[in-house]
């Protein structure tokens, strides 16, 4: 028997002997980082020197260290960064940059400066314990400048207000480039015979039935639909701007009759799904609209399947856009036209996220460190109003990693230099890893941004027709019903759309997201509502 | 002592085995008694406040739990079925090649699917699957079959589930098997030939019982990670209209606990699923035992 056995047996063995060697490794690098850190660090303030010869603070006090969650839309943090040196350098810092996420703060470790993205990760994790509450005569004490801008968006400040207190500080955006509008492949509305752009629903419709049934790419085959959607976007339905044209979006707290309903049990979601199902019998909606996402749409667009999606208006608007270059690249016959979100019984609009941007949080360690909070808002506060700080968190340096778009331009729109183009390349050095966006005063704003770009978002946004009427913030227990009624939502709309379950049974649904928590936050919205948002 | 010295190499390798399961596996069990908890991360694991059987309560309470202990049960059975037995019944198939080249061959191509990840596998599946691109609905149309769309009906989930698992597997799994019919001495296959025996007997007779010890050995481990089975490949194949089917335990767990903070809460559904795992291995082990009358097992 056991002679048998042998081969299994090496190989169990074998396994565990690299197992245990792996672990040894990982050991090892965990222990050789900081060394690292260590030796480096007086080439870093030679390189500082020579990059940046502004600023010469005569420094004797002993650096403050200051644990940096990086951006976290960065992947992986990168040690010793030309940016971070200039930050240690210009505030007499030192920066341990880190990559924050659910488990590392899990095990304990909080930075003392991150940044989030949603008022339902500021209440789970002030729920944990571990953030700093923010004073907010402090922030308009240190930030004046910002603060004064903030006000206009005051009502972030609401969305992460617990206990009566603040625990992050909001960042506002009031023009959108990700904003929703619809874009048409402009030559199919032509071979199709539409000369103007949809403006209403019912233009909207024709547009996508003859996209499906008129042949617009000419090969004589049926092999075309109108549109596709996202039913697993991880907030929502997809469909954002049909649901726009009745009045309302899924998963959304809109206020009806002076209380606050949810989007997705209300009867103009009924209606515009019953729209969305005839479209889907007639062959107008692409089944795969189950599994599609906004990547997988935007091939299909590229590659001739569908005549229109939903896109955001930045990556359309100008002639480098994203989505525009993309379908060049494919079909570069092709012409793209962006349109309104149409016009329906209910108004026009699309998913809308606010005034709401990311939020900055400090760790509550943070709190017992006088000098450390100082230096964190003196840094706040050149990120958000010193140009040179700014250009050199989230653009690098000018001249080398970007420049303004027009040659000799001191205002306008930017664009970064070639072999700095991509994301990953700008990484490397550091630049965006600490950046915090949305951060900056408006005058920084206006001077960086382009005016061609601002004035395509502001002709085709719907925004700010509404939005979210609590702004996103979280409500007690989203925690531990949310996810999963947007899973019901989800659930039952593709089965509604895709006919497998008759539209009679909206009642049923209804009835199943009322008992399945849905009743319990309805309540809890209009509390919040009335304490903390209703004017 | 002597022992000891007498056997200090194999010692030495045995070192490395213990120190990886005390670090990654008995070490972390401590933290199962946030399952007793409710959890705060400045609290850490000792200082949070125990809440007795709350967690438990509130699983067993929820409505969606027979829903996913159904589709987890269903799911892993299928797989038990379905998927435990083919790379045996390929090693077997392939065993028999004449061609040793050949054999080889087909081996390492079968091989290659374990080492592509699930997310880009299911994407596979998806795109083969689609009613209007993909490569199944044109092979079904050859024969005037109307296109499925099998992603978009939660009835093909299941089979889907099972038959890309087989497809990724098979071959990686098989490996053991091999191994194991490779051991067969070679005496036993010639004296059979002389007596006359053909392929189908020397299978039954010779290769199957060689084998059976370490396919028992395969069940019993497999029941271990019964319940918690293949994520990865569940997480990436859900859609809404596949959730009612589809929907199981560790996904539940991914997205109300990991993405949510709920650990205490999703601590619980994990240890009520190891206790599971830890009957279902006692149980399978008692029964082999038994049927081998005291000869197989794991202990």
């Amino acid at each position: 028997m056991a002679h048998k056995l042998k081969p299994t047996a090496l190989a169990v063995l074998a396994a565990t002997m690299v197992a245990g060697l792996l672990s040894g490794c990982a050991d090892n690098t965990n222990n050789n980082k900081p060394e690292a850190n260590q030796t480096n660090s007086a080439d870093a303030t030679n390189q500082a020197n020579e990059s940046n010869g502004t600023k010469s603070e005569n420094v004797a006090a002993e650096p403050v260290e200051i644990s940096w969650g990086i951006h976290f839309q960065a992947n992986a943090v990168v040690e010793n960064s030309p940016v971070q040196q200039w930050l240690e350098k210009k505030f007499n810092v030192k920066i341990k940059p880190v990559k924050v996420t659910d488990a590392s703060i899990a095990s304990g470790e909080v930075p003392d400066l991150f940044m989030l993205g949603d008022p339902a990760n500021v209440s789970a994790y002030q729920s944990q314990g571990v953030l700093m509450d923010i004073d907010p005569t402090m922030l308009k004490e240190k930030m004046p400048e910002y603060a004064k801008d903030v006000e206009s968006a005051n009502a972030l400040f609401q969305t992460v207000t617990f206990d009566d207190k603040l625990w992050a500080i909001p960042m506002f955006i009031d023009l959108k480039p990700y904003d929703l509008a619809m874009l048409y492949r402009k030559d199919w509305l032509d071979k199709v015979g539409i000369t103007k752009i949809p403006e209403t629903l019912d233009e909207f419709e024709k547009a996508a039935y003859a996209f499906a049934k008129n042949d617009p790419d000419g090969n004589g085959k049926q092999d075309t639909y109108g549109l596709t959607g996202t039913a697993t976007s991880t907030w929502s339905t997809g469909f954002y701007s049909i649901f726009g044209a009745f009045g309302i979006e899924p998963t959304m707290w809109q206020e009806q009759n002076g209380q606050l309903v949810n989007g997705s049990i209300r009867n103009e979601a009924k209606d515009a799904v019953a729209k969305l199902a005839q479209w889907y019998k007639d062959g107008v909606i692409d089944p795969e609209f189950i599994t599609d996402t906004q990547d997988s749409y935007r091939k299909k667009l590229y590659n001739g399947r569908i005549g229109t999606i939903e896109e955001q208006i930045g990556k359309a608007a100008l002639e480098d856009g994203a989505t525009i270059t993309g379908m060049k690249a494919i079909n570069p016959e092709a012409q793209l036209v962006l349109g309104k979100n149409p016009q329906g019984p209910g108004g026009s609009g699309s998913w809308d996220w606010g005034t709401k941007s990311n939020f900055v949080v400090l760790g509550r360690q943070v709190k017992e460190d006088p000098e450390k909070l100082a230096k964190i808002f003196e840094i706040l506060n050149a990120e958000s109003n010193d140009e040179e700080t700014i250009n050199m968190t989230s653009m690098g340096e000018k001249g080398k990693h970007w420049d303004f778009a027009e040659s000799g331009a001191t205002t306008g729109a930017t664009k970064f230099l070639p072999e700095f183009e991509k994301q990953e390349q700008r990484d490397a050095l550091g630049i965006r890893l600490f950046s915090l966006g949305n951060i900056t005063t408006r005058a920084y704003r206006e001077k960086y941004s382009n005016p061609k770009l601002n004035d395509v978002v502001r002709s085709f946004s719907t925004s700010p027709s509404w939005t979210d009427s609590l702004l996103f913030a979280a409500l007690p227990s989203d925690g531990k019903y949310k996810q999963e009624l947007t899973a019901l939502t989800q659930k039952y709309f593709a089965q509604f759309i895709s006919g497998e379950i008759p539209l009679t049974d909206w009642d049923k649904y209804v009835a199943e997201w009322k008992a399945k928590g849905g009743d319990e936050l309805t309540k809890e919205a209009n509390d919040l509502y009335v304490k903390q948002f209703k004017q | 002592m002597k022992t000891i010295i007498k056997h200090k190499e194999l010692f030495a390798l045995y070192l490395f085995a213990f120190a990886f399961f005390a670090v990654f596996k008995y070490g972390p069990i401590y933290g199962l008694i946030i399952a007793f908890k409710d959890f705060r991360v400045i609290d850490g694991i000792w200082g949070s406040p125990w809440v007795g059987f709350k967690h438990f309560e509130a699983l067993f309470q929820s409505a969606d739990f027979y829903r996913l202990l159904k589709n987890t049960l269903l799911l892993n059975l299928m797989l038990l079925l379905f998927a435990f037995p083919a790379p045996i019944i390929l090693a077997l198939l392939l065993n028999e090649l004449r061609s040793r080249v050949f054999q080889r061959f087909v081996q390492t191509t079968m091989y290659l699917p374990h080492f592509v990840s699930w997310v880009i596998m299911s994407g596979l599946v998806i795109y083969f699957l689609s009613p209007t691109t993909g490569v199944v609905a044109d092979i079904a149309g050859w024969f005037g079959a109307k296109p499925v769309f099998f992603m978009g009906n939660k009835d093909y989930f299941r089979p889907i589930v099972v038959v890309s698992a087989i497809l990724k597997d098979i071959g990686w799994g098989s490996i053991i098997y091999f191994a194991a019919l490779s051991g067969i001495h070679p005496e036993q296959q010639e004296s059979a030939i002389i007596d006359g025996a053909n392929r189908w007997q020397r299978m039954f007779h010779i290769n199957i019982p060689s084998i059976m010890p370490t396919v028992s050995i395969m069940f019993i481990l497999s029941l271990g990670g019964f319940l918690s089975a293949n994520f990865e490949q569940i997480i990436n194949l859900l859609n809404p209209i596949n959730y009612e089917t589809g929907d199981v335990i560790d996904t539940y767990v991914y997205r109300v606990g990991l993405q949510q903070f709920q650990y205490s809460y999703t601590t619980a559904i994990g240890l009520f699923k190891s206790v599971v795992g830890l009957v279902l291995i006692l149980g399978a082990n008692l029964a082999v035992r038994k049927l081998s009358k005291g000869e197989s097992g794991l202990w």
